[in-house]
């Protein structure tokens, strides 16, 4: 897994990064890591200099997707092929980091850690979001993703490249289904998650559904219009 | 409030509503095109990934809302929803309607686009301000080892 980078967006997580990327080092001790501070107003930074996490500093709060797209920046320049988001709020678990890159080896270009490819999604207002955002995946992709919020995605090759460069390739279900659209394969397996360490949720009720909203516009209606670029071979 | 007569000379008009009667076989054509063509312009920005899909999203949605309110005037049922919607609010036009809800929208857009725009300017100038300075810290560092290499040549 030396050409594996795992990049995690940390936004105000002084309380959980240090025990994250402990954990994460505990499971894999050869692991490459960077945490990409994401202008935190807390002591996210300090934290990181005093474990001597590896850090990507961002000066300014630039969001999620920028922060991840800084990261896949980094993994390219550095001359990592893959790149794998992680949470900094303790939720993504180390022990699956393996089998998502064998699946990566095996030539997947995205790997989805779901929690719902064996287990069953409940009926919450927030998996009924989900659901809809699956239904559209579904309609517009012809690909059935069973966790398109899942926050851990593990690309890599061409897929990687494209997120790092190109405008609107956001870490969110509606690029994932663009790039089923493109052609590249996407592979989702079981893993579990923990609950947050600390901190809480960026998406309340309101926030959850304008993005549910947002998503399922997105791959419905702006998709169609979207310029392609068929994946041509890994790169 | 100033007054106008209206073409029949039964009641009187405010200015406003008088002129808008005037113009108002041009109008809903004029605003139609525009509309039709802020819809393409969007369109054709999102296919060459020159917007954000949550701009486009805002713009397509207020361009079809903003057609279909016109369209509903080729229809006499539509015209009268809307002249019965007006009249909820005081505005005795349909097109007065839609014109007032161009301006609300466009006056709220373009709050949020300033506000938007003033965080993005503080954000790249503070990147700036930190590139400069991080500059500032390499350029010194690397004269302090060139220094150093100097002395230890000597």
């Amino acid at each position: 897994m030396d050409k594996l980078l795992v990049v995690i967006p940390a936004y105000n997580e002084e309380a959980s990064i240090a025990s994250t990327v402990e954990n994460l080092l505990k499971c894999e001790p050869n692991i490459n890591y960077i945490v990409v501070n994401d202008g935190s107003t807390d002591n996210t930074l300090k934290t990181c200099e005093e474990n001597n996490i590896n850090v990507l500093d961002l000066p300014v709060n630039i969001g999620l997707a920028g922060a991840v797209q800084a990261g896949c920046l980094f993994a390219l320049k550095h001359g990592y092929t893959t790149m794998l988001q992680y949470d900094g709020d303790g939720q993504h678990r180390p022990e699956f980091i393996a089998p998502m890159f064998k699946e990566i080896e095996s030539g997947h270009d995205i790997v989805i850690g779901s929690r719902f490819v064996s287990e069953k999604k409940s009926w919450s207002p927030r998996m009924i979001g989900s659901r809809l955002i699956s239904l559209s995946i579904l309609l517009f992709a012809r690909k059935r993703i069973k966790d398109p919020t899942s926050g851990m995605r593990m690309i890599t090759g061409t897929a990687l490249r494209d997120f790092a460069i190109n405008m609107n390739r956001g870490p969110e279900p509606d690029t994932i289904s663009f790039k089923i659209r493109e052609g590249y394969t996407v592979k989702e397996i079981q893993v579990r998650m923990n609950e947050r360490l600390a901190g809480t949720s960026y998406l309340t009720l309101l926030r959850s559904v304008k993005y549910i909203m947002t998503q399922t516009i997105s791959i419905a209606v702006i998709q169609p219009f979207r310029k392609k670029n068929k994946k041509r071979g890994k790169g | 409030m100033l007054q106008l007569t209206s073409t029949d000379n039964t009641e009187p008009l405010p200015i406003l509503e008088n002129l808008f009667r005037a113009l108002e076989p041009g109008l809903p054509v004029i605003f139609g095109l525009m509309g039709a063509f802020a819809l393409f312009y969007t369109i054709r920005k999102i296919h060459k990934s020159q917007m954000n899909i949550e701009d486009s999203i805002t713009w397509i949605a207020y361009n079809i809302m903003f057609l279909v309110l016109l369209g509903l005037l080729i229809f006499p049922w539509g015209r009268n929803f809307l002249q019965r919607l007006g009249d909820a609010f005081g505005l005795n036009s349909p097109v007065v309607l839609i014109i007032a809800l161009v301006a609300i929208f466009s006056y709220l857009k373009l709050l949020s686009t300033s506000v938007k725009l003033s965080k993005t300017n503080e954000k790249l100038k503070r990147t700036i301000q930190e590139f400069a300075s991080f500059k500032h810290d390499a350029k010194e560092r690397d004269n302090e080892v060139r220094k150093q290499l100097e002395d230890d040549d000597k």
